[in-house]
């Protein structure tokens, strides 16, 4: 498989400006103003093939969306060396922007105040797609994010969710070969969030797309990525197999538990680890392989009104991989080199 | 291929400006409040208009009746409404909000979707701006002194006067790659051309030392210097000066623009970038 992604010592600083809170804060820093160097991305190095897709994890402000950032050419490195489908990123060729497309969940292509379907007229144009393979991969998409009756609504009057999947179709109407999805789920309800999982998927699948996802929401990495990359501080903490990174880092899942009468702390750390009770909720976190067998325990002998299984955070995932090592950089050493 | 890149730029002209105007459209009625906060050139008009009741006002060589500020007034009206611009709100939100980042995604320059959103809105407002434009002109009964060629002209002089307030605005706006009060500088912006470009008073009629100085300046150039073609003050080469002037500062802007646009995207770093 050919490389698509190659990424050597990348680099992000920024220089931020400390300003203390309140009046006299605010004349102190005309005064004497106060810099200091960020490290966003500090030296990142790694290779991604053609059609593969790969989960970019990190509790926040780990550098995820500055590097997404930098691979589409939005941001320029402070150093290293970029180059995606042979280009280098920063340069915003027009036929780096045509093979490529950034999703970002909280940042929006649609024009606001028009229908949907304007702006994929624009892209239309924008891109230079013929009448007839527009009007086929428009109605591709729209099957496959079921945005028919969306399309011509203005944009404003839009679900978030409805809105979301507009804003992947109009990223994926000039058929980009590298996808950058930053949070592409992020504030959609579960079913919404499995149907942009699942046209992701078929994307990737029906054009050898290469894609990087960015998400907090184990499910979507867990559905999509079978190679993930942690970073953490700007590093790459972890490269490999998720199933890997889950079963070594995230041994328990989550009870979540509606009680039908109030428990004692006492009484509910019996069955698990109490991680949180708070009147009549609680969640326990339970080894993996315990986990049917103290669901039916807790089901027969107290009053559960609800029961729910969850994967634990995935920046609790993230966070016990730099926890459970007693130095950090080692460990991230140390976790790189086991899997590569 | 130069000429197929023409025409699928041509294409996304009509494209963008189809759009604009559709938005244009959407907020009429905030257009319709900043015409009517657009008036101040006629108040000016009609302070002047009163001053030379009693004969005309004269200045370097020249001299302003009655008549003369009715239509000089009412070209200011027209070119500042016609030239009402945005681009630093647009620019300091893009760059430290990161509003910027879908339009750097697009195998398309930025500056054409600031471009066509504004004339998305020119196209809009236009017809009632002419028809303020016109009903100005016949209740001052000064309709009758405009002169065809002198009309087209002073439309085209719009042209480079629209071009001219775009790019100075578009510069600032830039500023906010660098710094975080780029918005606070766009007064600046109103009042030089106002006090410096004949908005509130001729340049004829300033000292001669200063006029001088002043009708080089692009300020000058992008209201005065309309005002003296539809006053027909102004022909021959001194025609030719003053639109060369124009293509000089629109040449000048661009070029400065594009070396602050490359300099700041260099610098493009909004947290929500």
């Amino acid at each position: 498989m050919s490389t698509v992604i190659a990424v050597r010592g990348l680099r992000k600083e920024y220089k931020v400006h400390h300003k203390e809170g309140g009046f006299l804060g605010s004349l102190k820093s005309v005064v004497n103003r106060r810099y200091s160097t960020v490290t966003a991305v500090g030296g990142v190095s790694f290779e991604i093939s053609e059609g593969e897709i790969v989960g970019f994890l990190g509790p926040n402000g780990a550098g995820k969306t500055t590097t997404l950032k930098m691979l589409s050419g939005l941001l320029h490195p402070s150093g290293g060396n970029v180059s995606v489908l042979g280009f280098e990123p920063k340069q915003r060729q027009s036929a780096f922007l045509r093979s490529i497309t950034l999703v970002m969940g909280q940042k929006q292509q649609l024009a606001w105040d028009l229908a949907a379907v304007d702006s994929f007229l624009l892209n239309r144009v924008i891109y230079d797609i013929p009448d007839d393979v527009y009007r086929h991969r428009l109605g591709e998409l729209s099957e496959m994010l079921s945005l028919q009756e969306v399309l011509n609504k203005p944009v404003r009057k839009l679900s978030l969710g409805e809105r979301m999947k507009c804003e992947l179709a109009l990223a994926l109407l000039h058929q980009p070969k590298v996808l950058f999805l930053d949070e592409p789920t992020i504030g959609l309800d579960v079913n919404m969030q499995r149907a942009v999982r699942d046209f992701i998927a078929a994307y990737n699948d029906r054009y050898r797309a290469t894609i990087m996802l960015t998400s907090h929401y184990m499910d979507d990495v867990e559905a999509l990525a079978r190679r993930v990359m942690v970073i953490d501080g700007g590093r790459i903490a972890f490269d490999g197999d998720l199933n890997r990174l889950i079963a070594e880092q995230s041994p328990k899942k989550v009870l979540r538990l509606k009680l039908a009468s109030a428990q004692s702390a006492e009484r509910l750390s019996q069955y698990a680890e109490l991680r949180r009770l708070d009147d009549l909720e609680a969640e326990l976190l339970v080894d993996r392989y315990l986990v049917p067998d103290t669901a039916s325990r807790l089901l027969a002998e107290l009053p559960i009104a609800d029961i729910a299984i969850e994967e634990q955070p995935i920046e609790d995932v993230i966070g016990a991989l730099f926890r459970n090592s007693p130095g950090k950089p080692t460990a991230a050493a140390s976790l790189t080199s086991a899997v590569s | 291929m130069k000429g197929a890149r023409l025409l699928h730029a041509m294409r996304i002209w009509r494209q963008l400006l189809v759009q604009y105007c559709a938005v244009a459209m959407t907020y009429r009625v905030q257009s319709a409040i900043w015409m009517l906060g657009g008036l101040m050139p006629i108040a000016i008009m009609l302070i002047w208009v009163e001053l030379a009741a009693k004969g005309p006002i004269s200045g370097n060589g020249t001299s302003y009746d009655r008549h003369d500020f009715a239509i000089y007034f009412m070209a200011m009206y027209l070119v500042r409404q016609a030239t009402v611009m945005w681009s630093v709100l647009i620019l300091d939100r893009g760059i430290r909000r990161g509003e910027l980042a879908p339009l750097l995604l697009r195998p398309m320059p930025p500056i054409w979707a600031h471009m066509a959103e504004h004339l998305g809105e020119i196209v809009i407002r236009l017809p009632i701006l002419l028809g303020v434009f016109v009903l100005g002109l016949v209740l001052t009964d000064t309709l009758g002194q405009l002169t065809v060629a002198n009309t087209a002209l002073f439309a085209l002089s719009l042209v480079g006067a629209w071009l001219i307030f775009f790019f100075i605005h578009y510069c600032v706006g830039l500023l906010a790659f660098w710094m975080e009060g780029a918005l606070s500088l766009e007064p600046l912006i109103w009042y030089f051309s106002v006090i410096l470009g004949g908005g509130a008073i001729p340049i004829d009629l300033f000292p001669a030392v200063i006029r001088d100085i002043l009708t080089w300046l692009p300020f000058a150039a992008m209201l005065d210097f309309p005002g003296q073609i539809l006053l027909a003050k102004i022909g021959g080469a001194a025609l030719l000066l003053g639109f060369a002037k124009q293509i000089g500062w629109v040449i000048a802007l661009s070029l400065l623009r594009q070396k602050i646009w490359r300099a700041g995207l260099k610098r493009f770093s909004a947290v929500g970038a």
